[in-house]
């Protein structure tokens, strides 16, 4: 089946199965960098991509989903402003996911600050989805509070 | 070279690998059902060159010719037009095996078992005076065990028109990689052109998993002419091993004589058996002291995977046996183990053929200090007393303390080949310019610029400019900044910096000055070099309801030869926290850590595995809080998750 | 491109009409809501299974309404279980928020479905077996040679009908809405232990519902327990036992209870681990100690666990 969609920035056309899931478009058709995790529905939490702005795991999301949607990988976010501010909140705050979950980790970041959600609650609960211990969850929500902090910040100086 | 962006999916071939579901088994062939010509199909018998892979000098087959020595065995790899159809074609492969007889006492290549000693000619056969004191006995056993990444990594393979076989995969053992794939193949090693890839593990063990796999992709691409490419996640396995202490101690409650014996379960092959020994035995040697000693380290051969070194693995196992039995020990002395350790510990540790002399009066103020932080004994005691039940509470509580000095184990020294090189330069601006082949997250870093700009001023007050750029080429995997190579590169950088300043403050010196050096490696494998110590402490609960451990407050205390990196802390923590991932072991939800790290610079050009040393105090600790909150008297097993605890607690219903 | 592997064709229903059609003409379709279920199977692509047509809901604007009043709340069957709780948290039961919330991170129930939490098999989610316990109903919606038929079924019938605890449609049919009353009870409990997703064999979920009594009993008891891999048990008897305990239970009495409920288990689910045992009698005894304590003094333990909170 062919589907029509905008993945970082690109707008394709796609020659493929309709149910394939989206993690492996991007790996196996795509050849992207960043999303390389392929945990056979143990849902590892690891393959964050945002779909029109909203994290989403991408071995959930099958090709037809896809039509007409705006996707963004870790490949192309990290080279925009928004992850400027979460990795400076990565300096502040002092940690730093490690190389495994670095990239869902700041996507699902970039989700949570972007819907301006500062519920410490929430914010554990939305982070439990990465199966990956190296990061405490008292920092993860120093890290949004801190990153929206930033981008507010730098909002109010743009206006 | 074939220009790697030429390549189209259409003519790319994919592989996936067919592996055992069972072991000790002949084979006999592969009932496989109608192939047409877009497929290859790649078995032992149609590789070219030899079918093996040398890892530090044992050879372990590429893919199963005969015998099928583990489960997870690779026996096939079979590459198709994409990956959907080479997995369902692969589906209707199956392999044909017959029952065989597995001769375990063929163990050749197998070490022999290590023994130690001390002090038995005055002890010797006074069996008697032994049978009067108190005998106390500790085992435990971790498991042997695979972990897989969750992550695929792609090795990419292609041959050009000269004949050059190309590949793409990520590998810090980048002439692993090159010398299997000639060796396979049946060429020079000058034919294979490598390009590393970033790629980052949690383990270097992961990494050396591309080498079977670039050895298949590259025959693919030999023999097809296609561009051949895999995916695939990285395993490490972990060895078996279990520990069986007994120490006799006399009416004063002081320990006499004490005997160790140990079984390593490495699988089918016994890669660096002989070091996985002596790893064990630096940390087995008991600090107390002792009138006489004995210990017994013995590698059996069994039907699993092999564990491709797991140093750190192999350390935290045993530090964490020492761990138990000091409890032990402690407990049966009425005496909270860090009170045991300063009371009874030596001044320094025994000097061994293979471990120097280590002093501990460092070591012990860390244990001190610990303890007062994390108020250990009153934990300790309290939950002494109403452990192996479960109270009121609804939870079984364990505390334990652990500590340690790092040996520089292999799994973060041999690991890294890549030859890092930095040119140095100084400009009429007065800028100085760092550039070069190294992991680009040390250029990114203020603290090795702030530390650099005060080497080159020799004073606090730096007004260097400082331009620090590594390459994107530089493969930036496994733990990097505290990997050895980091560790020498930052202390080599560091005195070309010195000559650098040097240079420039002289009068006829013209500007711009360069400096250019390559990193070397003047470290042997294995070799046990002072690098830091540690001590740990965990706290550990068992809720009633769900039965899985839960690691509530964790402090580490760390001293280590490397400079005070940015991120260090992060580091500790994280290796802390995937030591417990490992073991199953939860994170309950008013999870805490505090990390403390003081960095011991005094003897620079030594360097550290921090890993090893953080994994092993952890798990150590670890081990003997569940120990605790177990109440097992006879022995303790890891990975201790629910299914484990609840068969204990039946056990004690 | 995937010469071995017929891509299924997409119908996307627009309306519930639409819908019948489509189910009308293709008889083996892939009914895909969120696409939780499926996805997460282990051999879910590449699968020669899957060689059929997929009819997605999404489009369906029946079913993405939520209608409520002061007395009940209707959800449509692709309404997503995150959006429930965003939008309605203050109004719908609160065990059926704390299931919700068990059930993990926005990025899974973001997409998981009503419809689909109640339908999926292997594992199923506890969801069901909470929704028993609010008293809640179903509308299947079953195409049959041209005729539609719509009808309202209590949850409980369609898992006791099949006698193997498991929510059984009939063929054919698709859950459209479900129907929660919101006057129900008064007093819950509700807890889910083991991973769902991990370690279904071994993980167990329950969940009780009722409205404060007298003093010492529990007035209109729904009582569940959900296996995940093995099925519902719910009973009406096992309703009526608890309703008729005084409490608080002795130890005695407490353990009577539990080989009752083990007679109801082992005619549903008679393969529980080892485990699952252990984990649902600390959970019960946890359950009933709850019981215990309000029974006993429930102002001054409500006191209590006010002052607790002002302090949090």
């Amino acid at each position: 089946m062919k589907i029509d969609c905008n993945i970082d920035g690109k707008t394709l056309t796609l020659s493929l199965n309709s149910n394939k899931p989206l993690s492996l478009i991007l790996q196996e058709n795509l050849d992207n960098q960043s999303n390389t995790a392929h945990c056979k529905g143990r849902m590892c939490g690891l393959c964050a991509v945002l779909v029109d702005g909203k994290a989403e795991l991408s071995c959930m999301v099958p090709a037809f989903e896809l039509k007409g949607k705006n996707i963004l990988t870790f490949d192309q976010f990290q080279k925009t402003r928004n992850m400027k501010d979460i990795s400076k909140a990565y300096e502040v705050v002092g940690v730093e996911p490690c190389k495994d979950c670095y990239a869902s980790r700041s996507i699902i970041f970039e989700s949570l600050i972007s819907s301006e959600e500062t519920t410490p609650d929430e914010i554990k609960r939305t982070m439990s989805v990465v199966k990956c211990n190296c990061m405490e969850t008292v920092d993860e929500v120093n890290v949004v509070t801190k990153a929206l902090d930033i981008r507010r910040k730098r909002n109010v100086r743009r206006s | 070279m074939a220009d790697r962006k030429n390549f189209s999916r259409y003519t790319m071939r994919c592989g996936m690998i067919l592996r055992s579901t069972e072991a000790g088994r002949k084979l006999e062939g592969f009932e496989m059902p109608e192939l047409d010509s877009r497929f290859f199909v790649l078995k032992a018998e149609n590789i070219p060159g030899a079918n093996e892979i040398n890892i530090m000098g044992t050879k372990i087959p590429l893919l199963a010719s005969d015998f099928i020595a583990y489960k997870g065995q690779p026996l096939l790899v079979l590459f198709g037009p994409d990956y959907e159809t080479t997995e369902l074609a692969l589906e209707k492969i199956k392999a044909i095996t017959s029952p065989v007889d597995f001769k375990e006492e063929d163990d050749s290549g197998f070490p022999d078992p290590l023994f130690f000693s001390w002090g038995l000619e005055d002890n010797g056969g006074n069996d008697e005076e032994l049978q009067q004191m108190k005998k106390v006995e500790s085992s435990f056993e971790i498991e042997n065990g695979c972990i897989e990444a969750f992550n695929r990594f792609p090795i990419l393979s292609w041959k050009d028109s000269n004949g050059t076989i190309h590949i793409e995969c990520a590998s810090q053992w980048q002439s692993l990689v090159r010398n299997s794939v000639a060796s396979a193949l049946n060429l020079s090693i000058e034919t294979i052109t490598l390009h590393p890839d970033k790629y980052s593990s949690k383990y270097d063990e992961y990494l050396v998993s591309p080498a079977f796999y670039a050895a298949y992709t590259a025959i693919a691409a030999s023999v097809t002419g296609m561009p051949s490419e895999m995916r695939e996640s990285g395993t490490i396995s972990r060895p078996g091993i279990s520990f069986h202490t007994v120490t006799w101690i006399d009416k004063n409650n002081k320990p006499r004589h004490e005997e160790t014996s140990v079984v390593i379960d490495q699988g089918f092959w016994a890669i660096m058996g002989k070091e996985v020994q002596r790893q064990i035995m630096v940390n087995i040697l008991p600090k107390y002291s002792l009138e006489s000693f004995k210990a017994m380290i013995r590698t059996q051969k069994s039907s699993k995977k092999p564990s491709i070194f797991c140093g750190s693995m192999v350390h935290s196992a045993s530090l964490a046996s020492r761990g138990i039995h000091t409890s032990r020990l402690a407990s049966k002395m009425e005496l909270t183990p860090s009170s045991f350790i300063l009371d009874t510990n030596k001044d320094a540790t025994r000097f061994t053929d293979w471990a120097p002399r280590h002093d501990l009066t460092d070591l012990e103020e860390k244990v001190r200090r610990i303890s007062i932080e994390s108020d250990f004994n009153r934990k300790w005691s309290s939950a002494s007393l109403h452990s192996g039940k479960f109270g009121l509470q609804g939870y079984l509580y364990g505390i334990g303390l652990s500590s340690g000095l790092t040996t520089a184990g292999f799994s973060t020294t041999t690991a890294k080949e890549n030859q890092f090189n930095a040119t140095l330069s100084y400009s009429t601006k007065k800028n100085v310019t760092v550039s070069g082949y190294f992991p680009q997250s040390l250029s990114g870093d203020r603290n090795i610029k702030e530390t650099l700009g005060r080497t080159f001023s020799n004073s606090d007050q730096s007004e260097l400019v400082l331009f620090m750029e590594g390459t994107q080429k530089a493969p930036d995997s496994g733990p990097d900044i505290l990997s050895s190579y980091s560790s020498i590169f930052l202390t080599q950088l560091m005195k070309a910096t010195m000559k650098l300043s040097q240079l420039s403050k002289k009068e006829d010196a013209e500007l711009p000055i360069t400096l250019r050096f390559n990193s070397q490696n003047l470290a042997l494998p294995c070799e046990f070099e002072y690098s830091g110590f540690g001590t740990a402490v965990v706290e550990l609960v068992i809720p009633k309801i769900s039965l899985i451990p839960e690691v509530k407050n964790i402090w580490i205390d760390t001293a280590l030869a490397l400079p005070n990196l940015k991120g260090i802390k992060d580091r500790i923590k994280s290796t802390a926290m995937v030591a417990f991932e490992d073991l199953g072991i939860g994170i309950a939800d008013n999870f805490n850590i505090n990390v403390n790290f003081s960095s011991e610079r005094k003897d620079i050009g030594t360097y550290s595995s921090m890993e090893n040393l953080v994994r092993s105090l952890v798990i150590s600790a670890l081990s003997s809080a569940l120990w605790q909150a177990t109440g097992q008297g006879s022995g303790l097993k890891l990975p201790m998750g629910d299914k484990e605890i609840e068969k204990y607690i039946e056990g004690e219903a | 491109m995937y010469e071995g592997l017929n891509s299924p064709s997409i119908h996307t229903p627009m309306n519930l009409a639409e819908y019948s059609q489509t189910v009308l003409r293709y008889p083996n379709v892939q009914i895909w809501a969120g696409g939780t279920n499926i996805m997460t199977r282990p051999k879910a692509y590449p699968s020669r299974s899957t060689d059929s047509e997929i009819v997605y809901l999404k489009g369906i604007e029946e079913l993405k309404k939520i209608t409520r009043n002061d007395r009940m709340i209707e959800i449509g069957a692709t309404v997503t279980l995150d959006s429930i709780l965003k939008n309605h948290r203050n109004y719908i039961p609160e065990i059926l928020k704390e299931n919700i919330l068990a059930i993990g991170s926005p990025l899974i129930t973001g997409r998981a479905t009503f419809g689909g939490a109640i339908a999926a098999r292997n594992p199923m989610t506890s969801l069901p077996g909470t929704l028993i316990t609010l008293g809640a109903n179903a509308e299947v919606r079953s195409v049959r040679k041209k005729t539609v038929k719509s009808r309202w079924i209590p949850i409980s019938l369609m898992v006791n009908e099949s006698k193997d605890g498991m929510v059984t449609l009939p063929p054919r049919s698709l859950i459209t809405r479900v129907r929660v009353s919101l006057l129900a009870s008064d007093y819950y409990y509700f807890k889910e232990e083991g991973s769902y997703i991990d370690d279904p064999d071994n993980a167990v979920a329950v969940a009780l519902t009722a409205r404060e009594g007298q003093m010492d009993t529990l007035l209109n008891p729904h009582f569940a327990i959900t296996f995940p891999t093995k099925g519902i048990v719910y009973s009406k008897d096992l309703d009526n036992i608890l309703m008729q305990l005084h409490f608080p239970l002795s130890e005695g009495e407490f353990s009577q209870l539990l080989q009752i409920i083990y007679t109801f288990i082992n005619a549903v689910a008679p393969n529980t681990t080892v485990l699952q045992k252990r984990r649902l009698d600390n959970i019960l005894e946890n359950m009933v100690n709850g019981i215990n304590a309000k029974v006993f003094a429930p102002s001054q333990i409500e006191q209590a666990q006010n002052k607790g909170n002002n302090i949090e």
